[in-house]
């Protein structure tokens, strides 16, 4: 379609939509009542399902299906629905289908109808997706789409804010299944709690699990049972929805698959005492707390439990993001909403859709599209309805904190007072605005990493690729005597690792320097700490070192860059510098020794005479003090200390044998020199 | 232990030097009746004396030098015999003998005995014999104290002679000894201590 075309259709549905709000003068939910109105994009073509293409494998294991999955991809095709099934549903170009039979597990191409019942692959999802290739290839989709679908309430309110999610009722949940909660997952949201990191954004593979919500008369009565019929419409509905958004996804260079299993109404973990269309919509937490007790998830509340459901399927199927999707039956006959008069709704960001089989007013062949509308919140996406009475979006304002994207399709009049586009979350419509796809994460950023010599960056430098508004962690790494000096480019400062916020197209450089170096040498008679040699130290890094002089040595003092005897000296790196530290060796003082007696008429001692001279060789040196140690054996015991202008001691009542002493010279910095030895007979 | 060995020496000495007293007092209560004898100069009285200390010991002089010594002395006696209880006291600062070192040593002395007077005359030349005890303590700071106790002899000679009715003056040469060991050496205490007194005669 040109752009001419498509602006002159756009005008035309802008025109019909024009005269269908001016004629509507009553609330939107009585409106819909017994009314049926074709969409007002309904002629927009339903692209997905050209070229839809059913692959069948030989075995459903789910590694096998992986495998093959990814190979086809790998070739040039794309895998829109797939399962622990015999079977997936995507688009296969002819031209390679031929190469890919016969590898990986790839049994059967398929553009035409195939008859189901001849296939070896009778499970029942095999079976379901099987069927619904059959629908499509017959063009029973494309009929449904263009002639059965009537719009009904406008899907406003419909989203709920992220709910509060306590990490540890999801953690208990998951740890019950023996699944590691996955930390990275963790974000804090503005109330405390977590966003279910199950979501994020809706590319790659998506589990979704469709619940078939099923009373039992225990405690409401049974009034509606689900028909066979009834679930394998909504199982079609839901694939086409999910093709859909594949189909979008490709479109728009984003590899997007579904993985997609379900829970029969028959399956006795759907049994629970609610019938859930005789109750408001808000009493939803009351079936889905007991079907995920049912399955085993029976901690916290329904969002608590339904997270954990979604990290176990998750982890389970392999995939990327998880959601789940709850059907309450209410065949013809049954009120069409909720007793409070809503049908469908979905939280934003996940973890689940709260739908029903007719749902107020749409047809159900216009549950896909009420499926893909209440699947794009749970990826984060924006309402774009606006209803005048009923609310709905009232600005281009972001609807969340977690992906901020201006809400810029709103077809309120003053974001959009020209009208807004066609789209998924604005009247459902077959079509995705430049807003949705962002929302939903596929609108990427660039980022570009540079480095200077000196070292590298974590990731390497280089072009990424990042989702918008993703945050991106991006480390300098250093060479060895290497530093980060700073980020330029559309990052600053020297924060390591720097965090990036993916809001446009970035480049940033880490610029390395090498650190400043410290030459520390050390003089005769002594070494540092740390020891001589060639250090490097971050800039701004203050630096001790210390002078260690070796026994009966002393340090004199710092050159270089340093000067004075301080010890230890600080150094502030910021600059190549260099240390030189001197050292002297402390000489003894000569020495000599004599006993004397010392009497009165009817006492006496003798006195061992010390005397000693300071030794030339010690000029220069700042000698204080002596100490006088008695040697006993070879332990020194300190006798007296004198100042060194004293050069004699008399060590009194010394008695009569021989006794050694050790004279030292000690400088004014507590160093002890070489000591004299001098024995006293 | 040590106190009263000391009191048991020095109860010693004063029954030695009261005998001659005990002895005159007998006589002279014999002699109670008699016509009183015509007035004879006798040695009793009671002397105070100085004297000059030679020590006998060889060295105490470089220590303490010789020095002047103090005392007081009670004779009671007869026309020959005389009791006599004398108490002296010297005290000398000295030096060590290496350092020069400042050190004291104190010396009391209780002696006692007899004295026989040769001749009676206004010159009345005596010689006697006697115990002593004697209490010896040495004091200084490097080294500390010694102290110590013990019985001697004395020896002396002299001679008084009245310049008054009731007046005296005494002339002594003592000679004493004494041996002990207070700290290091073994010492002797005595020596030649020449005596001047006056006496008061009664």
């Amino acid at each position: 379609m040109t752009l001419q075309k498509f602006c002159r259709r756009g005008r035309i549905i802008l025109a019909v939509f024009a005269i269908l709000s001016f004629i509507s003068v009553v609330p939107a939910f009585s409106q819909q009542q017994g009314e049926k109105r074709q969409l007002v994009d309904m002629n927009l073509p339903l692209q997905w399902t050209q070229g839809y293409t059913l692959i069948l494998l030989d075995e459903k294991d789910l590694h096998a299906v992986n495998d093959a999955k990814e190979y086809i991809e790998e070739s040039g095709g794309s895998i829109a629905i797939y399962s622990n099934a015999k079977a997936m549903l995507g688009w296969v170009p002819r031209t390679i289908a031929p190469f890919l039979v016969g590898k990986h597990g790839i049994t059967s191409i398929h553009y035409e109808q195939v008859d189901a019942d001849a296939l070896n692959a009778q499970d029942e999802i095999s079976l379901s997706l099987v069927n619904f290739f059959n629908s499509v290839v017959t063009g029973e989709v494309e009929r449904q789409y263009h002639s059965l679908r009537w719009q009904g309430d406008p899907l406003v309110n419909d989203v709920l804010e992220h709910p509060f999610v306590n990490p540890a009722e999801v953690i208990k949940n998951l740890e019950d299944k023996h699944i590691a909660w996955d930390a990275e997952l963790v974000r804090t949201t503005a109330n405390g709690g977590v966003f279910s990191g199950y979501s994020d954004s809706m590319k790659g593979t998506i589990a979704c699990c469709l619940f078939f919500v099923e009373s039992d008369g225990t405690i409401d009565s049974n009034r509606y049972t689900w028909t066979t019929s009834a679930r394998d419409h909504v199982i079609n509905q839901c694939l086409s929805g999910a093709s859909w958004w594949a189909s979008q996804g490709s479109s728009n260079g984003v590899s997007v698959s579904f993985y997609i299993f379900y829970y029969s109404p028959d399956s006795s973990a759907m049994k629970q005492g609610y019938e859930p269309i005789l109750h408001s919509a808000w009493d939803a937490y009351l079936w889905i707390n007991a079907v995920m007790a049912n399955l085993g998830f029976s901690s916290g509340s329904d969002v608590e439990r339904v997270t954990s459901f979604n990290g176990w399927m998750k982890s389970w199927a392999g995939t990327n993001w998880a959601y789940s999707c709850f059907f309450a039956y209410n065949p013809s006959g049954a009120p069409s909403t909720f007793t409070d008069g809503y049908f469908a709704y979905a939280c934003l960001g996940g973890p689940f859709i709260q739908m029903l089989y007719r749902n107020d007013g749409w047809s159900i062949y216009d549950i896909w599209s009420i499926f893909a509308h209440e699947t794009g919140h749970i990826f984060w996406a924006c309402d774009e309805y606006y209803q005048a009475g009923y609310g709905g979006c009232t600005s281009c304002a972001p609807c969340s904190s977690f992906r901020p994207v201006t809400n810029g399709n709103c077809e309120h009049p003053s974001c959009n007072p020209g009208g807004s586009v066609p789209c998924m979350m604005r009247h459902n419509s077959n079509a995705l605005c430049s807003y949705t796809k962002v929302q939903v994460g596929w609108q990427t950023q660039i980022l570009t990493i540079q480095s200077s010599s000196g070292g590298t960056t974590s990731p390497t430098p280089g072009s990424y690729t990042y989702d918008y508004y993703s945050s991106v962690s991006v480390t300098a790494n250093p060479d060895i005597n290497y530093e980060l000096s700073n980020w330029s480019g559309d990052a600053s400062g020297t924060s390591n690792p720097i965090t990036i916020l993916m809001d446009r197209d970035k480049t940033i450089k880490a610029n390395f320097r090498r650190k400043p170096k410290l030459t520390i040498q050390a003089g005769t008679h002594g070494t540092t700490n740390p020891s001589p040699g060639v250090y490097y130290y971050a800039t701004g890094t203050v630096v001790q070192v210390t002078a260690v002089p070796d026994t009966y040595c002393v340090f004199i003092m710092w050159s270089e860059s340093a000067s004075g005897s301080a010890n230890p000296v600080s150094l502030t790196m910021d600059s190549d510098k260099s240390l030189y530290a001197h050292f002297h060796y402390i000489y003894a003082p000569i020495a000599t020794g004599r006993k004397v007696l010392n009497r009165t008429f009817s006492q006496a001692e003798y006195i061992n005479i010390l005397s000693w001279q300071a030794n030339p060789s010690n000029d220069g040196l700042d000698i204080t003090k002596y100490r006088i140690y008695q040697m006993i054996g070879t332990t020194p015991t300190l006798l007296v200390e004198l100042a060194s202008s004293k050069l004699e001691y008399y060590h009194r009542k010394a008695g009569q044998p021989s006794i050694q002493y050790a004279i030292r010279a000690v400088t004014r910095s507590g160093c002890e020199g070489a000591p004299a030895l001098v024995t006293v007979q | 232990m040590k106190g009263a060995t000391m009191l048991r020496k020095l109860g010693i000495v004063l029954v030695l030097l009261w005998v001659p007293l005990v002895l005159h007092a007998q006589q002279a209560t014999v002699n109670e009746n008699a016509p009183a004898p015509p007035k004879e100069n006798t040695l009793s009285m009671f002397v105070g004396r100085f004297g000059y200390f030679l020590a006998s010991d060889s060295a105490f002089k470089p220590i303490y030098g010789n020095g002047v010594v103090f005392g007081g002395e009670l004779r009671l006696g007869g026309r020959r015999i005389t009791g006599w209880l004398e108490g002296n006291y010297r005290a000398r600062t000295g030096k060590f003998s290496f350092t020069g070192e400042q050190t004291k040593v104190n010396v009391l002395a209780i002696e006692g005995g007899a004295l026989y007077k040769i001749k009676s005359s206004n010159i009345m030349p005596y010689v006697g014999a006697g115990l002593g005890y004697y209490m010896y303590k040495e004091t200084n700071q490097p080294i500390g104290e010694a102290k110590k106790s013990n019985i001697g002899f004395c020896v002396v000679g002299g001679a008084s002679m009245r310049v008054l009715k009731s007046l005296a003056l005494d002339c002594r040469i003592k000679y004493s000894t004494c041996s002990m060991q207070p700290a290091e050496y073994k010492i002797n205490i005595g020596g030649l201590t020449f005596g001047l007194g006056i006496g008061l005669s009664f």
